[in-house]
């Protein structure tokens, strides 16, 4: 699954909408799919952006910012793929934290497939609301072989991306 | 039935055995059984078996599996659930739940090439052996006086511990041959593998089993950089001391030693080419702060220089807190620091960061950006940019791509880092266009400094 992509840039800024990640479906694939990536790449790049979409529907601050829209942009560059959405986020400073904690948590591990293992024990375990059960971003390491970040903007933005990185880390 | 001091956390219920419905209320026995309060008369004596019991949670009923009274106490037949869980908040926890994704795990090794199972089964072999000398050596130690035992340890260490070395050196020369081709998804599952096969080895060597643990919910913790500053032999026995101080040598450990010399000659230069008073300076992701001993050298330092060290842990903090109190008193000189106690993926959100943090004319960076994506990287470096005075410089480390001790720190740290080419690095200051920027390396070749100085 390793590939030799043509830089690009694909970005859409679009209002929140439940069936979003569905309608963006073949834009983002055949963006990605026009920029020299391979087709499990292209599967596993468009599930992260579906992914990164469906939270922002989900947990973006639509109380507050219900005008505002949700933007997602994908580049692609020679030694990697970055996938980022970006939506209002309520101030909350311990929910930001959790989320921190979580990225940094699935980030520990060398093997995705171990943080999806261990989250899935806690979860069993718990019996965890899948929403809060952080799955959706470990699929998005483990499936989408994409490393999760996030920042907030200044304009109060929950950034969050994806970025793939075809050579691997120690390519 | 004895009634439950009212502090006990309570729970309603009902046992149930065929068409009988027993009222009761439960408290925690143990992790594992629970104390049942019932009516006298009410048909429940020591042995009976009831179905199921069904629980009145603070938001939903919950319904336990089979249960048998014993000793007073209720016992599940069926499953093991954790009754810590039920009065702490308020969740059915069954520990056996994740069995049924044990197939999962254990699938994982048919997709192992046989060429590194080979490795991974010959490694333990030798490493078994290993451990059952030293081991011995132990047991003969263990018989001497204190000091004896001790100068022994240290022959033992030093003689027999060189030859361990080189036994890993070779073994981590032929990690890297397996692997340097493997794809990113054959690095993962072969590095779960490796450290499934491995876990009592990597939970021997202090080191590893902190990476591997990750107590503080990340790698790279203060205790994890105190313990590569010291570079020490650490554990009880001569085989965990061992297999701790090998990583400890490596390259990738040399080099943050590097970068703690390396940072505070810079922060003199920027110093010596400022007339600010005082000059400030802040430090991002400080961890335990060490190199803050080579920033104060004569009198002038404690009067001029005003730190602001920030971290998203508390623990980092106190340990950071612990340096600067030791300068402080070695001296015998009061030192200007701010702290504070945030991350910088939330922190980018302070629409004005400078009336909160102040302006700098020395920032640095070490050990914070190996775990930053390019989009975080750029938004936090502009960020920081911002805050620097004019003529002020900013340093930032980024471990390289070809840091020779990475399949080390994967596989059997599980420590993964966002390394960088050159060019990567360079890109993350691409959006400062009125920055001048400079690259370089420490001595080992693979910590790069991206220094950027506001004109």
């Amino acid at each position: 699954m390793q590939s030799t992509p043509t830089p690009g840039l694909f970005t859409r800024e679009i209002p929140c909408d439940w069936d979003l990640a569905a309608k963006l479906w073949n834009e983002c694939a055949s963006f990605l799919a026009g920029h020299g990536l391979g087709k499990d790449e292209v599967y596993a790049l468009t599930m992260a952006a579906s992914e990164l979409l469906e939270n922002a529907v989900k947990y973006g601050d639509w109380e507050r910012a219900p005008k505002d829209l949700i933007a997602l942009s994908i580049e692609v560059a020679p030694r990697n793929v970055i996938v980022e959405v970006q939506c209002p986020t309520a101030d909350d400073v311990r929910a930001l934290r959790k989320l921190d904690e979580q990225v940094q948590w699935i980030r520990g591990f060398q093997s995705p497939f171990e943080a999806y293992v261990e989250r899935l024990k806690l979860v069993s375990a718990r019996g965890h609301d899948l929403g809060e059960s952080g799955l959706g971003l470990i699929r998005i390491a483990y499936e989408g072989r994409c490393v999760v970040d996030f920042y907030v903007t200044s304009e109060n933005r929950l950034a969050m991306s994806a970025v793939y990185r075809p050579q691997g880390m120690y390519g | 039935m004895t009634a439950a001091p009212l502090s006990v956390p309570t729970l309603p219920g009902v046992l149930e055995q065929g068409g009988l419905k027993v009222p009761v209320k439960v408290t925690r026995a143990s992790k594992l059984s629970l104390n049942v309060l019932y009516e006298p008369g009410s048909g429940v004596r020591e042995g009976a078996v009831f179905e199921r019991l069904i629980l009145q949670l603070p938001d939903r009923e919950a319904i336990l599996s089979r249960c048998r009274i014993e000793a007073g106490q209720l016992v599940f037949l069926d499953d093991v659930f954790d009754c810590d869980a039920l009065f702490k908040v308020g969740r059915v926890s069954n520990l056996l739940g994740f069995m049924n994704e044990l197939p999962l795990v254990l699938a994982q090794r048919e997709r192992i090439k046989p060429q590194f199972r080979d490795y991974v089964a010959e490694l333990t072999y030798d490493l078994s052996v290993y451990k059952k000398f030293f081991d011995e050596q132990d047991r003969v130690l263990s018989k001497e006086a204190p000091a004896v035992a001790a100068a022994a340890q240290k022959v033992l260490l030093s003689r027999a511990g060189g030859e361990f070395f080189k036994f890993m050196d070779r073994r981590l020369e032929e990690l890297t041959e397996l692997v340097d081709d493997f794809t990113p998804e054959e690095h993962e599952r072969h590095g779960y593998y490796f450290r499934r096969a491995m876990w009592p080895y990597l939970m021997a060597a202090a080191i590893m089993q902190r990476t591997n643990l990750k107590p503080r919910g990340y790698a790279g913790d203060a205790v994890m950089m105190e313990l590569i500053y010291d570079n020490k032999y650490v554990g009880r026995y001569a085989f965990n001391k061992l297999l701790h101080k090998h990583p400890v040598e490596q390259t990738a450990a040399q080099a943050v030693r590097n970068r703690r010399v390396l940072v505070p000659k810079m922060m003199r230069e920027t110093l010596a080419g400022s007339s600010a008073h005082p000059f400030r300076i802040l430090s991002v992701a400080c961890g335990p702060a060490r190199e803050l001993d080579a920033f104060f050298v004569d009198d002038e330092d404690y009067d001029r220089l005003k730190l602001t060290l920030l971290d998203q842990d508390e623990e980092a903090l106190a340990a950071a807190r612990g340096s600067v109190e030791q300068i402080s008193r070695r001296a015998q000189r009061p030192i200007d620091v701010a702290w504070v106690n945030d991350s910088v993926r939330t922190l980018l959100r302070t629409r004005d960061l400078a009336s909160r943090l102040g302006r700098f004319e020395f920032i640095y960076t070490m050990g914070m950006f190996d775990y930053l994506t390019p989009p975080v990287g750029k938004a936090l470096l502009g960020k920081l940019f911002e805050l620097l005075t004019p003529g002020g410089a900013m340093v930032i480390g980024n471990y390289h791509a070809t840091n020779p001790s990475r399949y080390y720190m994967a596989y059997w740290h599980d420590w993964v880092l966002y390394y960088r080419t050159e060019a990567e690095m360079l890109d993350l200051a691409a959006p400062l266009s009125n920055a001048r920027h400079t690259l370089t390396f420490d001595d080992s070749g693979c910590q790069m400094f991206l220094k950027l100085e506001r004109p």
